[in-house]
């Protein structure tokens, strides 16, 4: 269906009158490329699997697009989930998923590329390959149809979804994706003059072993379930060590995609521990600095400038602050230059700062003069997205207020000095209302407060700690002379992930979740501060896949033939949907989330080396559990 | 200095929404290195107006919009402008920029006119010989009955929005219709399609879209407009002299 091009563009053309927003899916925006398909040897289509709004914003997007077309071999479109009213029109029409550049159905590319940037995107990215027309899993696709591959910081736990796709690529992309790349394609070439699916089958298998080759290359197939299938029940009659939380840990558990004691269950080639792969040249890697200009207005609607890869602080909960590891810096000299130039090239005024925690970037001071002087002159703007108050500077904020005022955030995470030292987030309430002064008599009239619910050998008096926090930023804003400063709190839920300490924790219920959150409602009301947490049985469902093994890929499975699209998203999120699929897949939810894992247990993402050697994390849980600060 | 600018939106542009354009000849004015003047205060915004705003998903052949700029010298307004042709995103085609003189009327308080074309298929009604209806449809049509039409006193139109429905008379915003162009029995299912110039108001009052004029005319005279495959286009806007005659917002 749809050979030809113009079939399908007349199609969707007919459907946009009728959608809202319909400059989600007409392509079209400044510096977009559109290579000759038959010019290059490989085509791939990045498919951010959620609006297009949001995946716009997204700097890997921007990245791997202007990497990928930046070589003359490849070329590289983008889809985005269509939202549900697109969605319904285009199975109405019987218009397949499309890429926005060619309007070609990404069916038709040689390797369709995922990011998993958030774990509630998996049931869209099920229901993308099912509006691409694909088959759900790899062993029944066929030679003729894409290689799915998959990155980004979920890939550091994929299991969930490891029968639906071909290669995840774990760590950074700049300089290993075009190897994968260049691998796949041949091999695609081949599997299309090829005989018959049987010869498919084997060109495959051996271009999977090539790509098991490259570093950070996770090839699902290659490994297998090991012992434990069964799940054990009854959780509450296993003996054990009592742990963080308080709660009995079993004894055996979980199901691994084995690699303990080796060979037997690992393909021949590939490795028994996959390594990230890591820019070793980050000063001088793949920079987009002619990035796309949408029309239609995104979340984050200006140019970035990546300042800083990884961060040192260590919080305990932190997966991004373990996974992301090595700390990495740009020059002042090349971002000034990569500053000037994308503003050139896009006409956006302002520039925003991007990095895990900007606030440490050696030369911020320099960094921002630097800027201004650029700027200020072209009437553009800095914003410091990341700014947090263990690394806080007056100073910087002035700067960046120069130009403009922007609001500022705090991130305390917890509301008493004991928890934070559990999860070693070095603040100190004389910080944060010292600098809460500070900036309101800088003239800001609103601070932002986050923090996080739910975290390990939390008690009462640790919310009731939040409660005084905040009446100790009102006070301080009195002392400014502010009596109509604005204060708001954002409360998280925790959720444990992968690659961090915390990783053996149990999560809290939804119920004591709720509890918490009225808890807290109830204690800032009084102050009239406003107050905004999150939705805890989507928490509970991140929680699930983010520690979640291959038994999930069939509650996944169920809840897109249920229809489950946009979980991520509040208004669609159904929590009875996802009961309901487990209970169909047979598997237990709470065995995943609600207990504290075993040290001994293989975890399901033990296989996978993103970084942190496992005793450095074990270590840093002892002196959590001894609620001890500092880290390594 | 004010600067009234021409420009088409077309192809993939066409569903920019127009709050989308302000942003969208922002970003082209700086990478075409022309300066846009900002209002002053707390909330600077770019001194960027337009006439009346364009249907998303609707092609408009010939839009107006006055932007302020930093003053240019007179013999780099040519370069400035091919450098601003550059910039400009396929479908949006700038046709031509003037420096406007002081005081001229806002392109809002100016225009009072647009023209669209419309291309509409009718839908074959079931259960009829398929020539003699086509030849039905065409004689709806015509001068009389679009003319019977128009000279009622109001027409309702139930216009929906955001969930609510408003009722409202579009009648004072209809100028004229006019049949253009016909093809009988495009397609295997008998549909015929008609090419039709409607003249509408444009004010302070609000707008109708040319698929409502329809829509009501359909209604009432029981023509089967296939209105989701109308093909829409805004072939200009004008505001009317004291003689009655059209004119550009350019002839000021
Ligand atoms: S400072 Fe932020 S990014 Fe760094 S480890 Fe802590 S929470 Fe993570």
């Amino acid at each position: 269906m749809f050979r030809e091009k113009g079939e399908l563009s007349e199609k969707i053309e007919g459907i946009l009158p009728r959608v809202a927003k319909p400059g989600r899916y007409t392509g079209g925006e400044w510096n977009m490329m559109v290579k000759d398909w038959r010019s290059v040897e490989g085509r791939m289509v990045f498919v951010f699997p959620d609006v297009y709004e949001v995946g716009m914003s997204n700097l890997a997007l921007r990245i791997i697009y202007g990497l990928v077309n930046a070589d003359s071999r490849f070329l590289c479109e983008r889809a985005f989930a269509p939202w549900p009213d697109m969605e319904d029109c285009m199975r109405d029409e019987g218009v397949p998923l499309f890429a926005l550049e060619s309007k070609r159905p990404v069916a038709s590319f040689d390797v369709v590329g995922f990011t998993l940037q958030y774990e509630l995107s998996y049931t869209n990215v099920l229901n993308c390959l099912s509006l691409a027309g694909l088959s759900l899993r790899a062993e029944n696709r066929r030679g003729g149809d894409p290689w799915i591959i998959a990155g980004g910081p979920c890939a550091c736990n994929p299991e969930p979804l490891a029968p639906f796709v071909d290669v995840f690529f774990l760590g950074e992309a700049e300089e290993q994706l075009l190897v994968l790349l260049d691998i796949l394609a041949v091999g695609k070439l081949e599997q299309r003059a090829a005989r018959d699916e049987q010869a498919c089958r084997v060109i495959r298998r051996k271009t999977l072993r090539r790509a098991v080759e490259v570093p950070g290359v996770y090839v699902p197939e290659f490994y297998t379930h090991g012992r434990g299938l069964e799940e054990p029940s009854g959780i509450a009659e296993r003996t054990g060590v009592t742990t963080l939380t308080g709660q009995p840990a079993p004894e055996e558990s979980d199901v691994i995609p084995a690699v303990a004691g080796g060979a037997p269950y690992v393909a021949e080639g590939a490795p028994e521990l996959v390594k990230k792969a890591v820019v070793r040249d980050f000063e001088g890697a793949y920079f987009p600095d002619k990035p796309l200009v949408p029309y239609l207005e995104i979340v984050h609607d200006r140019g970035s400038l990546e300042i800083m890869r990884g961060c040192g602080r260590g919080c305990r909960f932190c997966q991004a602050g373990m996974i992301y590891r090595p700390v990495r810096e740009r020059s002042v000299e090349t971002l000034l230059v990569q500053a000037r130039s994308m503003l050139e090239a896009t006409g956006y005024d302002e520039v925003s700062l991007v990095s895990l925690s900007s606030g440490d970037y050696s030369r911020i001071n320099e960094l921002l003069r630097g800027l201004m002087a650029e700027l200020e002159p072209r009437k553009c703007n800095v914003s410091l997205p990341s700014l947090r108050l263990d690394s806080f500077d007056v100073q910087i904020a002035r700067e960046v207020q120069k130009v403009r005022k922007s609001g500022l955030t705090f991130a305390p995470e917890a509301g008493t000095q004991r928890l934070r030292d559990v999860i070693n987030k070095n603040v100190t309430d004389e910080d944060l209302f010292r600098v809460a002064e500070e900036v309101f008599r800088e003239g800001w009239q609103q601070i932002k407060l986050y923090y996080m619910i739910g975290l390990p050998t939390e008690t009462w008096e640790d919310l009731e700690g939040i409660v005084e926090q905040v009446r100790g930023v009102l006070a301080a804003a009195k002392r400014a002379g502010r009596r109509g400063a604005r204060v708001t709190v954002s409360a998280s839920s925790f959720v444990p992930k992968p690659h961090t300490p915390f990783q053996w924790e149990a999560q809290d219920t939804p119920e004591t979740l709720l509890e918490k959150q009225a808890f807290l409602r109830a204690g800032l009301k009084v102050m009239k501060v406003k107050f905004s947490y999150h939705d805890v049985y989507m928490s509970w469902a991140e929680g699930l896949l983010a520690r979640g093994d291959r038994r999930l890929a069939n509650v996944l499975e169920s809840l897109a033939a249920a229809g489950a699209r946009f979980d991520g998203w509040t208004e669609y999120f159904r929590s009875e949907m996802w009961r309901e699929a487990l209970v169909e897949a047979g598997v237990d939810g709470d065995w995943y989330t609600s207990r504290v894992r075993s040290e001994e247990e293989r975890l399901p993402w033990d296989h996978l080396d993103c970084g942190v050697r496992k005793e450095i994390l074990l270590r840093e849980r002892a002196k959590a559990n001894a609620l001890v600060g500092g880290q390594e | 200095m004010k600067v009234r600018m021409a420009y088409t939106k077309k192809e993939a542009a066409r569903f920019i929404a127009h709050l989308d354009m302000t942003r969208l000849f922002q970003r082209a004015f700086r990478r075409a290195a022309v300066e846009i003047v900002y209002s002053e205060g707390f909330n600077p915004h770019p001194k960027i107006s337009f006439g009346a705003p364009l249907p998303v998903g609707l092609v408009g052949e010939r839009e107006y919009v006055d932007i302020e700029v930093m003053d240019l010298r007179f013999e780099h307004m040519r370069e400035a402008f091919v450098r601003l042709s550059s910039q400009m995103p396929p479908g949006i085609e700038v046709l031509a920029w003037q420096i406007l003189p002081e005081r001229t009327p806002k392109l809002m308080a100016l225009l009072d006119t647009a023209v669209y074309r419309v291309e509409v298929p009718i839908r074959n009604t079931k259960g009829q010989e398929r020539g003699v209806e086509v030849r039905e449809r065409l004689s709806v049509m015509n001068v009389q009955t679009v003319d019977h039409w128009l000279a009622q006193k109001g027409i309702l139109w139930e216009r929906k929005k955001e969930g609510k429905v408003v009722t409202l008379d579009i009648r004072p915003f209809i100028r004229s219709i006019s049949l253009v162009g016909e093809s009988p029995a495009a397609d295997a299912e008998g549909s015929s399609e008609v090419e039709l110039e409607i003249v509408t108001v444009l004010g302070n009052a609000g707008s109708v879209r040319p698929t409502e004029i329809l829509g009501a005319f359909g209604r009432d005279e029981g023509v089967a407009f296939d209105l989701d495959r109308a093909r829409v286009k805004r072939t200009g806007v004008y505001w009317m002299d004291v003689k009655g005659e059209r004119r550009a917002p350019d002839e000021v």
